[in-house]
């Protein structure tokens, strides 16, 4: 018996014969260890990964939650002069800025003439998400145009735009218009971001404060059809066949933005 | 008498020398982690404090534009009695033209963290008061103060508007002041 497992072990090479023979213990136990560390490199790799891509969407979501109320700041601040409030954001793997948009620009006019125009720049808040942020594009808030009649939509846009990395985006290139039937007025209102100082990292305080209020009136004196027409960019929206109204006020709320 | 190798004393003093470095880098880790942490409680304070101050003023100023004078508000500040154990204060520091907010722990000098006061909203002259003193300029229930320990629970912002009489190129005229501070509620 052991004789024929010998002899299973002996071949004839080049006219010797030779015994097979196991590795040696120090190599296989290379071969071991250098698998082993490898596997271990690779499953620490994905799971750093996995904890990454869950920390990031995590950071995310929470900067929506922010960005919604960060909306809601401003418009709670807006109602009252110099009043001040603060939103925190997580700056690790993303980041937020006040980013200059394009011109937005309100013509109020009667069939004969353009009775006012208000032009001027406009800025927004942008939150970036990290890289391994995984989300699709939605509207957060839907104010639905750039002319709100209805007191019951928002004037403020929150939404998800995806283009190289995921933003959240928030900005107030709008009007609400309201019209007083038996006063006979029609005021237009907007709400326009200015940057303030910029620092900070880590978590930081999102600062918006009412700056000013500035209001423009015109007197009208027939009671012929207005239009307001305004224009963002390449977004335009009319609002036509205003009528019996006799006083037009442009109230305009200027709301300072600081990252500190 | 028994001897001790020289390899073995070598070795325990190795070995202690790596128990206490250690527990030395543990401590220097979770310190930098506990600061951190305070860090981020302090500009907390120090931003609801600042926002509470802006808050007063924008209210007086709105509330009561139309009246040259008025009595003082006050808002109390719900603060929490320490942060992780440690004692702290607030004080109303002016900086680069501005005022801030500072809460910093006592005794810590590396533990702090300041909110600038947004002021500049209102065409009023607007004074924050940061000596304070004995004044009797926030009335009677309230005390100015420069600082306050963060663990007071009579803690107060408040804010008054007066009339004062100040001399302009020459010449004495009457300006719409706004006084607003940190205090502590009397009794």
């Amino acid at each position: 018996m052991l004789n024929r497992a010998l002899r299973r072990l002996r071949v004839i090479y080049d006219g010797r014969t030779l015994v097979k023979r196991g590795v040696s213990p120090v190599i296989s136990m290379v071969i071991i260890t250098a698998t082993l560390l490898v596997i271990l490199v690779i499953a620490s790799f994905f799971a750093t990964n996995l904890l990454e891509i869950q920390m990031q969407n995590s950071e995310f979501e929470q900067a929506k939650t922010a960005m919604l109320l960060l909306d809601k700041t401003i418009m709670d601040v807006s109602l009252r002069p110099g009043a001040a409030s603060s939103v925190q954001f997580n700056q690790r793997s993303g980041g937020i800025g006040v980013y200059k948009g394009g011109l937005i620009n309100v013509t109020i006019s009667s069939p004969s003439r353009t009775l006012y125009t208000y032009v001027n720049s406009t800025y927004i808040i942008k939150y970036r998400g990290g890289s391994m942020v995984s989300v699709a594009q939605m509207n957060l808030t839907n104010p639905g145009g750039l002319i709100i009649t209805d007191l019951s939509k928002p004037l403020g846009y929150v939404r998800i735009e995806i283009g190289n990395e995921a933003w959240i985006v928030l900005d107030y290139n709008r009007v609400r218009i309201i019209k007083n039937e038996n006063l006979g007025t029609l005021d237009i209102y907007l709400i326009r971001l200015e940057p303030g100082v910029f620092g900070g990292s880590g978590t930081v305080s999102v600062r918006v404060q009412n700056r000013d209020i500035n209001m423009a009136s015109i007197q009208l004196s027939g009671s012929s059809d207005l239009m307001v027409h305004v224009n963002v960019d390449e977004h335009h929206a009319d609002y036509p066949g205003i009528s019996g109204v006799s006083i037009v006020r442009i109230v305009e709320v200027l709301i300072n933005v600081s990252i500190m | 008498m028994v001897h001790v190798s020289l390899q073995h004393i070598i070795g325990t003093v190795a070995l202690i020398g790596l128990a206490v470095s250690l527990a030395l880098a543990y401590q220097i880790v979770v310190g930098y982690v506990e600061g951190n942490v305070i860090k981020t409680q302090l500009s907390q304070i120090a931003e609801y404090t600042s926002m509470s101050i802006t808050n007063i003023i924008s209210l007086t100023d709105f509330v009561y534009g139309m009246l040259s004078e008025t009595e003082a508000v006050s808002k109390h500040l719900n603060l929490p009695a320490a942060i992780n154990g440690k004692p702290y204060n607030l004080s109303i520091l002016e900086m680069d033209g501005g005022y801030h907010v500072r809460v910093s722990i006592i005794g810590r000098n590396d533990l702090y963290a300041e909110s600038p006061i947004a002021l500049g909203s209102t065409q009023r002259r607007i004074m924050v008061i940061f000596t304070g003193g004995s004044s009797s300029i926030a009335g009677p229930d309230i005390e100015p103060r420069a600082w306050v320990y963060g663990g007071n629970p009579n803690t107060v912002v408040w804010c008054r508007k007066v009339i004062e009489t100040i001399m302009k190129n020459n010449e004495s005229a009457e300006v719409e002041t706004i006084y607003a501070g940190l205090g502590i509620q009397r009794g």
